[in-house]
């Protein structure tokens, strides 16, 4: 109780009450000019009974008062009147002062018992007792729900899985994010936190009412066996019944052989079956057989156009920040959608709430800083910056291309936290900026800047809910340094979105129920000349408009000892929206040769409905084994324009509209999953086939610079993809490693091209494998080797010429795609002195040492043709890491 | 606080001086149904009241990846009235015949030709039928000097001397359609040898195809015009073919539209630059078909025009007098450093006797 300075008159007649006779005790007195808690605290101490009550529930408004022989419970009935709380007593010895919520008879009861216990127990007598809320803030059900989340010290990572007592059978876990929810009754209790190989956390809590309470695990200190912890559950793989997920397991990043030795999250995802890329120099991964362009890269809900930096030796994602990553290949949960092949998702931690850390690092070429820590009682902060300035290095070349050439990008992420009561909101950006120029023959460049903002609200411990929005702009670029035809083409696309999901837990089913809306507004090419160049004409295509909406519900349930069952539907609706310049052609089909006019249409001018079924059933043959199949149909309104041999960051962005429709998916796999010697190793092998429909492909001779009707250059047609992805893992012991093999087949057919013959799509690769081996003879030595090996990618090549009657000469080319450029394969080897765990350590080392590219293989960014003598096509190789590339890393720790 | 520092060093440097360059030839393996290929290409031209069918059959890639002339076995034109002609080799490896109005082989307007090759190994092509449609007559031809802007040796905008020529002609053709129309060019030059230090020896006349890059192609259906005013068919730099005298001719073609698709493919396939921007091209069309097996490609194409001349002719002095190519000093290595300054007959269509229509 406070009390207030005031003047004011009192005299005094106070009969000392029993509260039993409650109604009886008698009040006289004068209070003039008093605020309600003064007033309330005079009627304390001239009554004798303990009024409780809460300051914050009060106004400053002052009122006087002046009673005569008046019973306390009409003296504190005229106190509470204009106000919405009451005076609610109890037994014989005190009154709460609390909000008019009803309090039905069934809970009557349970409320006065536990309010008798907290008065009961005196924390005030206890020493280092933490108290969680407040008396008068008491829930009406009497109870209270104590929210909180457990995470690790080092590294801020949330533990799942740890078990949180209150004594004997009283308790709860900590569920994927390290959250937990538990409704108790109030009074003093100690709370015990365990998990494995870490040491027990203990408090003494005074639960008054609804609060949280965060747990920091400290690491036991390890002499003999280490024990591995992985943030991902060893058995993940088997017990997870969504189908092609793979969860990327962070704390092997450090092991993972990369180019100099930075951390990247994208060539972990790589490492998985089925999921490919073009090489050093590209932008994206392929999924199952799909174009870069068909998987979704998310970060925190914000919608990424590239994951990668600076010729794809740099991932957009800062390891730094990451809780965890998942990508999910083409049985996509039914929140998730608006691409066919796949979803990248990560997400990024929040700060650590124990004190501010730093981490520099910096080389010849790159430096990175990072920070996070607590802002405050319940915020948080954690943020990220890279850069290169890898110019000078480009000098030292013997070639003069690569002398005059230049390559740089910078990165920025930053993210606020607030958690409170089950709340958790805050706000998040990131800016980056890359820029790429070969000599004096091209370059290209893009920026994406984001900002999000997002809210989660705990319910109660059955029911949560998540609101994101994000608006997020990506600017891109390419050049042509060609002396007399210098010109820029560029390409923007920005968009707004916002998702929100509710979450609920019903027994141990699990249903998610949301809605997901993106405004995106396109600027689809400008070309314009540079330097003054006198022979490019510049030429500029309006913006588009589309709005991509969707609504989605997703339950998981087990069915019955041996089934666990997905279903999900998303419904998701495009709105093609004007003002937009259609062209219209003669026989309703676009053909340049058949235009017939223009027509400008305004607001909603096509719009289109997808619905989105989603299924994935799990057979459990077993503690360690499980059978799952899963279906998902997805589709796409948002597709990369290019038709180059290899996709660049600056290839414009193409929404759908009333000629070029939504592009679909049908998926299905099927894979048995098998773990041996306690979920140390982990085997499986998954089938999969997708069935695409309305996939465009490009027509011979396409024009697709700033073409303002490009759907004369596509042609509709469908595409088949199959393939077996087999991997087996070894988690422990001194020998561990991951080899993972994928067989498979992409093919296409247009009309138009090929003469109508099933071909090779873009990126089909029928063999593709990655061996990872890692040998740690002592604690904290690894050595590992990275193998990868993949099928040349498809290209339509020019062979041979002939010369025509009238002198001119006329190459011969292959069919689409029928000819392979070289073989992709490398050889990484890496040694790894992981950091000390030593507590009482002041300052801790760690090392790794790389060689990317042992043996020197110059793998292809890209084929292109040009003449040689008589014209005779030759095919030319652009390697970006031709040799190989040491590098050593040392990270220093200043406790 | 607690402060974590990362050093990266690596022998980047030492790496990067190794490397020689990350930009390389390479060869493809080419599927085996490309060893074979044939190109069957040709023409039958009409002027006047006489119609030229010149057909040649080339291999796409021999063992050096080069196309070569092969012989065939047989080789015929055909028409829509049932009628053939066997056509016979000349000593540049086209199979031809003239054939005049009347020889008992329809060439009249409207009607359809196409042609049939056979090759020793037995496999048989043929071509679909093209409709023989009239030309717009040439009405007149002109030349100047054009000065133009170029990238020069060392990669800058630099200005240079060309000479043009000009037509004005009707798009209509005299049946009454829009045409599309395609201009051969041909340059007759004078050429005199001579080695340093020597007196002027022979006199050549050289008369060949111009080397375009580019077939030069008129779409007269998309414009709006009827008739073209001074239009651009050719230019080229000013140089010694036009020092001792010049004269050019253009032919002008209506050719159909697929024909037409044809040689804009053609232009497109040579004016591709080679970078990584670029998007793939396809297989250019052909109406050239493998009868007994269909499933194997063929190349080349098939078209029958009509055709008018125009002639111009000019001497040096109305371009600026430029300076002939002989004589040129020796070098060290060659006497001749400029084998047509020591021979004018080694040229491409050289000979020593003036043509006809050699106005001076």
């Amino acid at each position: 109780m406070t009390r207030t300075g005031l003047a004011f008159l009192c005299w005094i007649s106070v009969l000392l009450p029993l509260w039993g006779q409650n109604q009886r005790t008698l009040i006289s007195i004068r209070i003039e000019n008093s605020t309600i808690p003064s007033l309330l605290e005079k009627l304390d101490s001239l009554s004798g009974i303990d009024i409780y009550f809460r300051t914050e529930d009060f106004t400053d408004i002052k009122k006087t008062f002046t009673w005569k022989q008046e019973s306390l419970e009409n003296a504190l009935a005229q106190v509470m009147e204009g106000t919405d709380l009451i005076a609610v007593p109890y037994r014989n010895y005190a009154c709460v002062i609390m909000p008019r919520t009803a309090l039905d008879r069934s809970n009557l009861t349970k409320y006065y018992d536990n309010l008798q216990r907290s008065l009961e127990e005196k924390p005030s007598v206890r020493t280092n007792v933490i108290g969680i809320g407040s008396m008068g803030a008491l829930d009406a059900s009497g109870e209270v729900l104590l929210s909180g989340q457990v995470i690790e010290q080092f590294g801020n990572d949330p533990i799942i899985g740890a078990n949180i007592l209150f004594g004997k059978g009283i308790g709860t876990t900590s569920d994927e994010n390290g959250q937990f929810e538990i409704r108790l009754k109030p009074g003093v209790r100690e709370i015990r936190v365990k998990y494995l190989g870490y040491q027990d956390h203990i408090a003494t809590l005074d639960l008054r009412s609804n609060g949280q309470y965060d747990v920091i695990l400290v690491k036991e200190t390890i002499n003999l066996d280490e024990v591995t912890i992985t943030a991902v559950a060893k058995d993940a793989a088997v017990r997870e019944t969504q189908t092609g997920v793979a969860r990327i397991n962070l704390r092997n990043l450090d092991k993972l052989p990369t180019f100099l030795g930075e951390r990247d999250i994208v060539r972990a995802v790589l490492l998985n079956p089925g999921v490919s890329t073009i090489g050093e120099g590209a932008t994206g991964f392929n999924v199952r057989g799909g174009n870069v362009d068909h998987n979704l890269v998310i970060q925190d809900e914000a919608i990424l156009f590239n994951a990668s930096h600076a010729l794809g030796f740099f991932s957009t994602f800062n390891a730094d920040l990451i809780k965890e990553a998942a990508l999910s290949k083409g049985n996509i949960p039914a929140s998730q959608g608006g691409r066919i092949a796949s979803v990248l998702e990560v997400n990024l931690k929040d700060g650590n709430k124990e004190k501010m850390r730093y981490r520099a690092s910096v080389n010849p070429i790159s430096a990175t800083f990072s920070l996070d820590g607590p802002l405050g009682k319940n915020s948080t902060i954690i943020g990220g910056a890279r850069a290169t300035y890898s110019d000078y290095i480009f000098g030292l070349f013997q070639d003069v291309s690569l002398r005059t050439s230049s390559a740089s990008f910078y990165d920025v992420n930053f993210k606020y936290s607030y958690r409170k009561n089950g709340h958790h909101a805050g706000v998040g950006i990131y800016a980056s900026n890359d820029q790429f120029t070969y000599g004096r023959e091209f370059g290209f460049g893009y920026k994406t800047n984001m900002i999000q903002a997002f809210w989660n609200k705990l319910i109660n411990d059955k029911l949560s809910n998540r609101l994101s929005v994000v608006a997020s702009s990506y600017k891109s670029f390419q050049i042509d340094l060609t002396p007399a035809f210098e010109s820029r083409l560029s390409a923007d696309i920005q968009y707004l979105r916002a998702v929100n999901k509710l979450s609920a837990i019903f027994g141990k089913s699990k249903l998610d129920v949301g809605i997901n809306a993106i405004y995106y507004t396109s600027a689809p090419g400008s070309i314009t000349p540079q330097n003054g160049s006198p022979f490019v004409i510049p030429a500029s295509l309006p913006n588009e408009y589309g709005l991509e909406s969707a609504v989605f519900i997703n339950l998981e349930r087990p069915l019955g000892k041996y089934l666990d069952f997905i279903t999900g539907f998303r419904l998701n609706h495009f709105a093609a929206l004007g003002t937009k310049k259609v062209y219209l052609y003669k026989n309703g089909r676009p053909n340049e040769e058949e235009i017939s006019g223009t027509e400008d249409r305004k607001g909603l001018y096509q719009s289109y409905i997808q619905p989105e079924p989603r299924v994935s059933l799990k057979l459990n043959l077993g503690k360690s084994s499980s059978l799952k199949i899963g279906y998902a149909r997805t589709s796409q309104f948002i597709n990369q324009v290019f038709n180059t041999d290899t996709p660049t960051p600056s290839s414009q962005w193409q929404l759908v509209n009333n000629y070029l429709k939504p592009t679909l998916s049908d998926n299905l796999s099927i894979g048995l999953f098998r773990n041996f010697d306690d979920d140390n190793i982990e085997a499986s092998v998954e089938f999969y086939r997708r069935e695409i429909g309305r996939l465009y492909d490009f027509r011979d001779f396409a024009k697709i610079v700033v073409n303002p009707h490009i759907e004369t250059e596509l042609l509709e047609g469908i595409g088949r993809s199959q393939g077996m992805e087999l991997s087996l893992k070894k988690n422990e012991g001194k020998w561990t490693g991951w080899a993972s093999y994928t067989w498979s087949d992409s093919r296409q057919k247009v009309e138009g091209i090929n003469d109508g013959n099933w071909y090779n799509s873009s990126f089909d690769k029928p063999h593709n494998l990655s061996l990872i081996v890692n040998f740690q003879p002592i604690q904290r030595h690894t050595l590992t080797a990275n193998f990868t090996y993949s099928t040349g990618r498809p290209s339509t090549a020019p062979l041979s010429n002939y010369l025509t009657p009238d002198n001119v000469y006329v190459p011969v080319y292959s069919q689409r795609n029928q000819i392979r450029i070289p073989d992709y394969h490398r050889l990484d080897l890496s040694y790894n002195i992981a950091r000390s765990h030593n507590q009482a350590a002041k300052v801790i080392t760690s090392w790794t040492v790389t060689l990317y590219n042992v043996y020197g293989r110059k793998n292809p960014f890209s084929v292109y043709y040009t003449r040689g003598l008589n014209s005779t096509p030759q095919a030319n190789r652009l390697a970006v890491v031709g040799t190989i590339f040491p590098a050593i890393r040392f990270n220093i720790e200043f406790l | 606080m607690k402060l974590q520092i990362t050093i990266n060093l690596f022998l980047l440097t030492l790496s990067m001086i190794w490397f020689s360059a990350c930009l390389d030839k390479i060869d493809l393996d080419i599927p085996s149904e490309y060893d074979n290929a044939l190109v069957v290409q040709g023409g039958l031209v009409r002027v006047g009241d006489h119609a030229e069918i010149s057909v040649q059959m080339r291999l796409i890639s021999d063992e050096k990846g080069q196309s070569r002339v092969i012989r065939a076995d047989k080789a015929l034109v055909s028409n829509d009235k049932g009628q053939e002609v066997e056509l016979t080799l000349n000593e540049e490896g086209f199979y031809v015949k003239s054939i005049k109005a009347g020889d008992g082989f329809n060439i009249d307007y409207g009607t359809a030709f196409g042609i049939y090759v056979k090759s020793f190994d037995g496999e048989e092509y043929q071509s679909t039928f093209k409709i023989l449609k009239p030309t717009p007559e040439i009405e007149k031809i002109a030349f100047r000097s054009v000065t133009r802007q170029v990238v020069n040796n060392l990669n800058q905008l630099d200005s240079a001397e060309f000479v043009g020529l000009f037509v004005d002609t009707d798009v209509i053709n005299p049946a009454g359609e829009k045409s599309l129309l395609k201009f051969d060019i041909i340059n007759s030059y004078r050429y005199t040898d001579q080695l340093m230090g020597f007196p002027p020896n022979k006199v050549c006349y050289v008369t060949a195809r111009a080397d375009l890059k580019n077939v030069q192609l008129y779409d007269g259906k998309k414009a709006l015009e009827t008739k073209l005013t001074d239009f651009p068919v050719y230019e080229k730099r000013l140089d010694y073919v036009f020092s001792e005298g010049y004269v050019g001719t253009v032919v002008q073609q209506a050719i159909d539209q697929e024909t037409f698709d044809y040689f804009t493919q053609v232009n497109e396939l040579n004016n591709r630059e080679g970078n990584i921007y670029e998007s793939p091209a396809g297989r250019i069309i052909t109406n050239i078909q493998n009868i007994l097996h269909p499933e194997k490609k063929a190349y080349g194409y098939f078209y029958a025009v009509s055709q008018d001349t125009a002639r111009i002719g000019f001497l040096p002095e109305l371009v600026g007098s430029p300076a002939r190519e002989c004589p040129v000093p020796p070098s060290e290595t060659t006497p001749c450093p400029v084998r047509s300054c020591c021979d004018c007959l080694t040229l491409k269509g050289a000979s020593l006797h003036k043509p006809a229509f050699w106005p001076w």
